[in-house]
């Protein structure tokens, strides 16, 4: 579905993400792990465009993405969440998953500033649309909270369904337990294998190594931006090379 | 989802346009003149709320636009004899016209240098024009003929009516804009840029066009002040005016559309009636200015007017089932 070769990513002198190359197959979770500084977001960030790859070539169902801007990349069909959540503080649940559907409205601004009748129509139309999702993901009942407002667990998911409101194809998740506690963690878990059923390729990025493990169906190794592992739960936990720089002693067996 | 309208709203806002309508019969010709700029000034900080306040565009340099809606506007009426509404719709493309120039070359930065490089870019249009031999420089441009009504020379309340009309056109489309999936395009991009295009909005494109749109308003308020007043020149348009308008929108409430016309009428028929103090107006604006971001940081219309009963007890009135249900 997404192949990147060799794609590198240079700040400077400093290459923070080292010719990496990855594949990702329709309908899995794939995982990133990797220490501090690794590159998972900066590789992230080459995917959809807000850094350029200094080389390389990345592919995703059979196009070349390299170097498109960010809102082309999400238009191919890529949805994604940042590492520090991005809501619209300013809106609401709703209006944030609202925004999602952007791409799929079709007024334009002779539309809007006329309140023509198709505008209004399709205004109701996304509005049920909206109110759906928010059911299936149980967030129906805080739709009227400010974004800021929710539970830290819950800024996280509204989040993805934001990126679910896209449409995409693959999912892409920085970090998405970041800050929550055990319970949310579970929860999120349950939430990500529940999208990836309904057919949502996923590509993850996770400190959390209980919850990559379980989730992951591949998992790819980054350290100092280069690529030092990759392959199952299994077999990564096995990996000299990952023990000694990412999962320690305590991961073997 | 039918909107259900509040028969006391309706009767509210029917007062209002009759105590609109009749009030210029009963008020002397400097009142009726203080109305047209504040209808002027109504414009230009609607259309500036446009970029500051829904989209997060700090421009500094609206003015500029202003300044080129009211010069288009006046040369073409007074070198080529071209009739008003001509004269204002091109007051309003020449805008839009420079408008998308500056924004191409500003657009793209961030904050702070945006809001330097359109004051700077404000400030050499207007040296431009005040040097220009086609603009008649210095001296300004002269004998801007009122527009024409059935045959006579409209009266100042005719031309108040003009303005009236047209920003009540204007508050409404603003209002429809606000509201539907182009305000709501931009209010992403003023919280969150990069957030915006993970979900595929051309950012740039989207600054473009409402830069371009409320440049085009500025212009149109340009033409109808020159074509008001009768007479231009560089100095109207400096950039204390723009600062002006940006307290307008700040006092009165950004990214609301009642906040900006309540600042411009407030900032406009106050320094009126304290003139006495008018060699301190821009001293009085700088300080509200301050007062309001330290106090009111969301405008007068942010503020929590239902503390205070009486307006509290109007607002229940009037809200029944005017609350939208979504
Ligand atoms: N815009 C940038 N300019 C310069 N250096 C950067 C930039 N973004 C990231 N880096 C550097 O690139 C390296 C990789 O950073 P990156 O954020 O991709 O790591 P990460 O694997 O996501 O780490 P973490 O697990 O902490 O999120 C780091 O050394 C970082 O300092
Ligand atoms: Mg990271």
């Amino acid at each position: 579905m997404l192949y990147a070769e060799e794609v590198s990513v240079r700040f400077g002198g400093l290459t923070a993400v080292d010719r990496v190359s990855l594949h990702i197959v329709p309908d899995e979770i794939h995982a990133i792990i990797g220490p501090n500084g690794a590159g998972k977001s900066t590789f992230f960030n080459a995917i959809s465009g807000i850094n350029k790859p200094s080389e390389g070539k990345i592919t995703f169902q059979g196009k070349d993405i390299t170097g498109l801007k960010q809102h082309q990349v999400a238009q191919m069909g890529i949805g994604r969440t940042f590492q520090n959540i991005k809501l619209f503080g300013s809106m609401t649940v709703m209006e944030n998953v609202l925004c999602g559907y952007h791409q799929h409205v079709k007024s334009g601004l002779v539309h809007d500033l006329f309140g023509l009748p198709s505008q209004m129509r399709e205004e109701a139309e996304l509005l049920e649309r909206c109110k759906e999702l928010l059911a299936r993901v149980e967030l129906y009942d805080k739709r009227m909270m400010k974004a800021n407002n929710l539970p830290y667990g819950e800024q996280r998911k509204l989040e993805i369904v934001r990126a679910m409101a896209t449409g995409p194809k693959l999912l892409m998740l920085d970090e998405p337990a970041a800050g929550m506690n055990p319970s949310e963690t579970e929860e999120l878990k349950q939430f990500i294998r529940k999208i990836n059923a309904e057919g949502l390729t996923i590509l993850l990025i996770e400190h959390d190594v209980k919850m990559v493990m379980s989730l992951a169906d591949t998992i790819t190794v980054l350290d100092h931006g280069s690529k030092i592992a990759e392959g199952s739960a299994d077999e990564v936990k096995n990996d000299e090379k990952v023990i000694e720089a990412y999962l320690g002693k305590s991961y073997r067996r | 989802m039918k909107k259900k309208i509040n028969p006391r709203a309706l009767i509210l806002l029917l007062a209002l346009l009759a105590l609109l309508t009749a009030f210029p019969f009963c008020v002397s010709n400097y009142i009726i003149q203080i109305a047209v700029y504040c209808g002027i000034y109504i414009m230009l900080a609607v259309s500036l709320n446009l970029l500051v306040g829904y989209t997060g565009i700090f421009s500094m340099g609206h003015v500029a636009f202003f300044c080129i809606g009211a010069y288009t506007s006046a040369l073409l009426a007074t070198k080529l004899g071209i009739a008003f509404p001509l004269c204002f719709i091109a007051g309003g493309i020449g805008a839009a016209f420079i408008g998308a120039l500056v924004g191409f070359a500003t657009l793209r930065l961030n904050d702070i240098f945006l809001a330097f490089t359109t004051m700077g870019l404000g400030e050499v249009i207007r040296i431009i024009i005040q040097n220009a031999s086609f603009t008649n420089g210095a001296l300004g441009v002269a004998g801007i003929p009122m527009p024409m009504l059935a045959g006579h020379k409209m009266t100042r309340i005719e031309f108040y009516f003009m303005v009236l009309i047209l920003v009540l056109i204007l508050v409404y489309l603003v209002s429809r804009l606000v509201h539907s999936n182009t305000g709501r395009t931009l209010k992403m991009i003023r919280d969150d840029a990069n957030a915006a295009s993970s979900l595929g909005v051309n950012v740039f494109r989207y600054k473009m066009t409402i830069m371009i749109l409320s440049c085009f308003v500025a212009g149109l308020a340009g033409s109808l002040y020159a074509t008001f007043l009768q007479y231009i020149n560089a100095s109207n348009f400096s950039i204390s005016i723009s600062i002006n308008i940006i307290a307008m929108v700040a006092i009165g409430g950004m990214g609301t559309i009642s906040g900006p016309i309540i600042g411009a009428i407030l900032l406009q028929v106050l320094p009126e009636a304290i003139r006495f103090l008018s060699n301190y107006r821009q001293l009085m604006f700088g300080i509200a200015l301050v007062i309001s971001i330290m106090f009111a940081p969301r405008g007068l219309v942010g503020l929590n007017w239902k503390r205070i009963p009486f307006i509290a007890s109007v607002c229940e009135k009037l809200k029944t089932n005017n609350g939208k249900e979504i």
